[in-house]
């Protein structure tokens, strides 16, 4: 058997040797699992993100506690500042 | 075809993560590996759904090539091992065994009268027996390239490749 003759033959299988609709099969595929593969990923974030939350939930209750009554504390502050600088008190004409 | 100059230089970019680059590469290869898979699987449509998978995955491998040496004998590296994995399902492997050992009770004999039928001979050809003589005469590949390609050492190759000649010729009644 000759090589050209089983060349010819493989040849037979061969598609064209431009194929607009093979390649942009395979790039769509490729984009396809790139998307998919950043969808998992930020979902996974997301999930991991939710469930740092759910378990330090208690001890961020407590710091927002503190935080809120001490902005109070400060709003109030300020507020009576703020009066005191309105005051005929405060004016000196 | 592809450019054998550019290749390295799309391949670098490829793997700087230019899609556009690989798409040149993608151009270049599609005809060559589709027709071997094409020949490998017997299955046209089966061998065009592995090539794109063999292209998709070798863009995610593309950092392991190594763009100073040919890019065709790692991507069908990539295609063969496809392959391979596509094949080695339970079912299909009972399929084939039991195929194989039909095959094996069966004599060629060489018949004339058939005419030229080189598909039925070479898929009775061991699956790494039939991707050597594919690569080496259907697509020019050098025995140290399909070597590389099949993972196999050089001399399997070599005698993968003269001992599929031969069988094809014994198949077909024609001499060596």
């Amino acid at each position: 058997m000759s090589d050209p003759h089983i060349s010819r033959f493989l040849a037979e299988a061969a598609p064209p040797a431009r194929d607009p609709g093979f390649e942009l099969a395979v790039m769509t595929r490729l984009e396809m699992k790139r998307f998919r593969r950043a969808m998992a990923m930020n979902l996974g974030l997301a999930v991991a993100g939710s469930l740092l939350l759910a378990v330090a939930a208690p001890a961020l209750n407590g710091v927002w506690a503190g935080l809120s009554s001490n902005l109070m504390i400060a709003a109030l502050l300020l507020a009576g500042g703020a009066l005191l600088l309105q005051s005929p008190l405060a004016r000196d004409d | 075809m592809t450019d054998p100059i550019a290749e390295p230089t799309w391949v670098r970019e490829a793997q700087a993560g230019s899609a556009q680059a690989f798409s040149l590469l993608v151009r270049g290869h599609q005809q060559a590996l589709r027709a071997f898979l094409r020949r490998l699987c017997g299955n046209w449509a089966e061998a065009d759904d592995l090539s794109q998978e063999s292209f998709v995955q070798a863009f995610e491998m593309i950092a392991r090539c190594d763009a100073t040496r040919p890019f065709r004998p790692w991507l069908f590296g990539i295609a063969w091992r496809k392959y391979r994995e596509h094949k080695r399902g339970w079912l299909r492997l009972i399929r084939r065994e039991s195929r194989y050992a039909a095959e094996q009770e069966t004599v060629l004999q060489p018949d004339p009268g058939l005419g030229l039928d080189l598909t039925q001979a070479l898929d009775g050809l061991p699956p790494e027996q039939r991707a050597a003589l594919l690569l080496c005469l259907g697509q020019e590949f050098t025995h140290e390239e399909a070597a590389r390609a099949l993972g196999l050492p050089l001399g399997t190759v070599k005698s993968h490749v003269a001992r599929g000649r031969q069988k094809l010729a014994a198949c077909l009644g024609e001499s060596a």
